[in-house]
């Protein structure tokens, strides 16, 4: 028994020397780290994920727990992440249904980053889209370096249509539109604003209520301490599906070795009471006819159009795109350059000058 | 005891056994409340301070701190039945969360006595929202 012990002892403190000399030398680099350095904005055809996900049972979720006492929580300090050789993200094994949750935690929590990618050296990759014009795995070692700087303003985005881009609206949804252009890694963490390859087609409610907490709990913290956080987005796409069914985030604070951020999480691209079709990008209300209430509204106005006069119609069949006109400063969007005294308008679908938020002209339209 | 903690929009405490955020100039206010007197908490919450000079650090924090004491909870259970007092700071901010603070102050015998708001070393707006017996 003596014997097994001391072997059982070895081998633990085998595997602790392991650990420690495969992730330390990267943590040890804090103290000589110039937080300085330049930025590393680099494209690189990284790995998707296409096809990862491997069950839909649905599970327990955790992260729903709501009791008046909290119970005790085991603090796990200096946790190391699962590292990888190369830059493979890691895969998530079974992601349940949604049921209710915006995310749900994979492996633990415990992330999964190769040596080279737990750099204080602030960088950010992108994949190239694939054939299907999606978004593949967005990687970051996120630091003050390459967040924005007070008083930055963030850019217009609109000019990007992601894949599976088929905007709706419905009352139901906070703000009405069924679709953000979400950030893979958020604006906030990179200051990217119409990078085509770090905008993917999401849901208002994954990106506020499943992306943007995590991205804030990053950005605070690296703000507060001035460290950085490894971190990873992988849009999880069925086959040949144009919209993801869900992202994972994964991250680690580096200085720290994980003891101020470290997550491995599923955050589903669902809207509550919406029933959405991936494969395109199509939705409906949930108990209604698979029709939009854009395409409604679209249909709507092409009939007005249409019979107000001909002279003004665009568009008379339903494949050709509605143009209209917006002005540089203002909220309609307008039939005709000339009206309200518009100055140097701009000609836009109607689809994208109700997603930009303009609402029709009274005179014109 | 005076119970201090601190949450996020929803009331959330910790993800994944870490706490949500933190911030300098809130471990300052909470100093300057506790005043000549110790801070009550455990190993865990006491890391985040620069100094343990104002700091009563263990892991029965909770069993020691008397009825006037301030304990800064981040990790452990919350003797809501102690509390004579609460501090409770808001991030004004969404973060993820697996525990949650939902205990109905107002229903358990105790009313808001006051209100401030102030600017965090890296949060634009935290608050502090003192609630004392009825």
């Amino acid at each position: 028994m003596k014997v097994v012990s001391i072997k059982r002892w070895q081998a633990i403190l085998l595997a602790a020397i392991l650990c420690f000399v495969t992730v330390l030398p990267t943590a040890c680099t804090t103290d000589t780290v110039d937080h300085t350095a330049s930025t590393t904005v680099v494209t690189t055809a990284l790995p998707t994920s296409t096809g990862m996900i491997t069950d839909e049972t649905t599970t327990t979720l955790s992260g729903s727990s709501t009791t008046a006492v909290v119970t005790t929580v085991n603090v796990t300090t200096a946790v190391v992440p699962t590292v990888t050789q190369g830059t493979k993200p890691s895969a998530p094994a079974a992601i349940p249904a949604y049921s209710g949750s915006p995310y749900v935690v994979l492996n633990d929590n415990i992330p999964s980053f190769s040596k080279t990618e737990l750099t204080t050296t602030a960088y950010e990759r992108y994949s190239e889209l694939d054939s299907l014009g999606r978004c593949g795995t967005a990687l970051a070692s996120c630091g003050k370096e390459i967040m924005p700087a007070d008083g930055e303003e963030r850019g217009s985005i609109s000019s990007i249509k992601p894949s599976g881009w088929v905007q709706a609206t419905y009352d139901s949804v906070d703000g009405k539109y069924l679709y953000n252009r979400s950030h893979l890694i958020g604006w906030q963490l990179s200051a990217e604003n119409a990078n085509k390859k770090n905008l993917i087609t999401g849901t208002r409610y994954m990106n506020t209520k499943g992306m943007l907490p995590f991205e804030n709990m990053i950005a605070d913290y690296i703000h507060e301490t001035g460290n950085h956080v490894a971190y990873r987005v992988t849009p999880i796409y069925k086959g040949n599906d144009l919209l993801p069914s869900g992202v994972q985030l994964e991250a680690y604070s580096i200085e720290d070795g994980g003891e101020g951020v470290c997550f491995n999480v599923y955050v589903y691209n669902v809207q509550p009471g919406i029933v959405i079709d991936y494969a395109t990008g199509a939705s409906h209300l949930e108990d209604s006819s698979a029709v939009t209430t854009t395409a409604k509204r679209t249909t709507t106005t092409i009939k007005k159009i249409t019979t107000a006069t001909t002279k003004r119609a665009t568009t008379t069949t339903k494949d050709m795109v509605v143009m209209v006109w917006i002005p540089q400063s203002g909220s309609k969007y307008h039939s005709r350059s000339g009206c309200s005294n518009m100055k140097n308008p701009s000609q836009v679908s109607l689809d994208e000058a109700v997603n930009l938020g303009y609402e029709p002209c009274k005179r014109c339209y | 005891m005076k119970i201090v903690l601190c949450l996020d929009k929803s009331g959330g405490l910790l993800f994944g056994g870490r706490r949500q955020s933190q911030d300098r100039v809130l471990r300052e206010k909470l100093l300057e409340l506790v005043g000549d007197g110790k801070l009550f908490l455990n190993a865990y919450s006491a890391k985040q301070f620069e100094s343990e000079e104002k700091l009563a650090v263990s892991e029965d924090f909770l069993v020691l701190a008397g009825t006037n004491d301030f304990c800064f909870i981040e990790n452990v259970d919350i003797p809501a039945e102690a509390a004579e007092e609460w501090y409770l700071f808001s991030w004004n901010r969404d973060y993820p969360g697996d525990r949650y603070f939902d205990f109905d102050l107002k229903e358990n015998g105790f009313k808001k006595i006051r209100t401030e708001n102030f600017v965090g070393s890296s949060h634009k707006k935290i608050t502090l929202e003192v609630y004392g017996r009825s």
